[in-house]
């Protein structure tokens, strides 16, 4: 992955998206070690404290935890967490951008819901 | 943390001109600064001030908690670095490499060797042989090799060619990584250094513009375009430092503000401010329509 300086996402956000890619595609296990500071630093060529608030982020977040010492590890049910959490941001963000396409397009409420409606009705009659 | 430099209302004049003009700040240890600024903003007398190279005119200058003018137990913990090396000028570089061992107790020879062959400079070469970017990388060299609590490097990557120049980066931000220390760089190419910064100083005209962490700063500021009428109403009562209107009524606006979780007209597009982009609004002279008289 690599930071996109033009996005309105914060640097440290992208950083702490990308250790959550990691750990939903399972190259980051839940109970071992998490990227550190410095090798994040490196891995995407940016300042360390901004590297550290990336990391802040998730612990706040509940998905990496302090160990003793220094290292961070991910926190059990990290996975979990953050699939629901995927699964809800982006239904919700298509549900957004459905609705502003329609108001573009000059739809109303009414015309989305039933067209909703209808796609629902037509799942549960192919079960 | 703590405090390494602190300025307030720090001015220098040079006869009626003034260079510096009532700058307050606080830096603190092991961070990277940016020191931005367009040609003749005052980056560079700013640094040579705290460097203990130029006296002040006004206002208070401490660095490690005392003034830096005459204070050799500070100076061996500051180094700084600018282009002509005039003193030096017929000298080899492995002797002025020497020299900058003599006088920096932390200074990392075999450190400055690696990195002339990593760049491929010969040591026996004399100084005044070498190009302009070569001089450059040399003094960024030295600068970093003296591991000095307070570095400053002032244009440092001036005449590099851009792959050179990324090489430096990544030199500086693994060589922090593992030396920490406070560094101020300055520069007119915030885009090249911005991912390495921690936190950025902007003056203009010698006085303080934005003094802010980097990642704060990145998010001070938001676009928004969209047709004329609809930007004209969310702008209202917004922070606006520029604002353009092109063809088909559409238009694009800067507001200056953090941006909110309060819905956004979907009509409208919002977009990041890189950086170096809010620099040049904030110090930007109101120069309208003068480039179309050129031609007049």
């Amino acid at each position: 992955m690599r930071i996109n300086f033009d996005s309105i996402k914060p640097i440290y956000a992208q950083v702490a998206e990308a250790i959550e890619d990691d750990i939903v595609t399972g190259k980051l296990k839940e109970g071992e070690a998490a990227y550190s500071q410095l090798i994040l630093s490196r891995e995407f060529a940016i300042n360390p404290a901004t590297a550290a608030k990336g990391i802040n982020q998730l612990v706040s977040k509940g998905i990496l935890e302090k160990q003793r010492g220094l290292s961070m590890i991910v926190a059990a049910g990290a996975r979990e967490k953050l699939l629901n959490e995927r699964i809800n941001t982006e239904v919700w963000q298509i549900a957004e951008s459905l609705v502003d396409s329609a108001i573009k397009v000059g739809l109303n409420k009414e015309n989305v819901i039933e067209k909703i409606t209808k796609l629902y009705e037509g799942r549960n009659t192919n079960e | 943390m703590s405090n390494i430099i602190k300025a307030e209302q720090l001015s220098k004049s040079y006869g009626k001109k003034i260079a510096v003009d009532k700058v307050s700040l606080n830096i603190s240890d092991d961070c990277i600064v940016g020191l931005i600024g367009r040609n003749g903003a005052g980056k560079t007398t700013l640094m040579k001030m705290i460097a203990g190279l130029l006296d002040t005119t006004e206002g208070v200058l401490e660095v490690f908690g005392k003034p830096s003018m005459d204070n050799l137990g500070i100076l061996e913990n500051i180094v700084f670095t600018y282009h002509d090396l005039e003193y030096a000028k017929h000298s080899r570089l492995v002797e002025i490499i020497d020299a900058y061992s003599t006088m920096y107790p932390n200074f990392d020879k075999g450190f400055a060797i690696k990195l002339l062959n990593y760049f491929s400079l010969d040591s026996k070469l004399k100084y005044k042989a070498l190009s302009q970017g070569m001089a450059s990388i040399f003094n960024f060299i030295c600068g970093i090799s003296c591991r000095a609590k307070l570095t400053m490097l002032d244009e440092p990557v001036l005449g590099m060619d851009v792959t050179v120049r990324k090489a430096a980066y990544e030199v500086l931000l693994h060589e922090f990584n593992e030396n920490p220390r406070t560094i101020i760089i300055s520069s007119h190419l915030l885009s090249e250094i911005e991912s390495i910064l921690s936190d950025i100083i902007l003056i203009d005209e010698g006085k303080l513009i934005l003094f802010d962490n980097i990642d704060d700063m990145r998010q001070s500021a938001y676009r928004v375009a969209g047709e004329q009428s609809d930007v004209e109403k969310f702008i209202e009562n917004k922070n606006v430092i520029d604002k353009k209107v092109s063809l088909g009524d559409s238009c694009e606006a800067i507001i200056y503000e953090k941006l909110t979780d309060t819905p956004i007209d979907p009509k409208l597009t919002v977009s990041a401010v890189r950086a170096e982009d809010l620099c040049i609004y904030l110090t930007k002279e109101n120069k309208e329509g003068e480039l179309k008289c050129l031609w007049e």
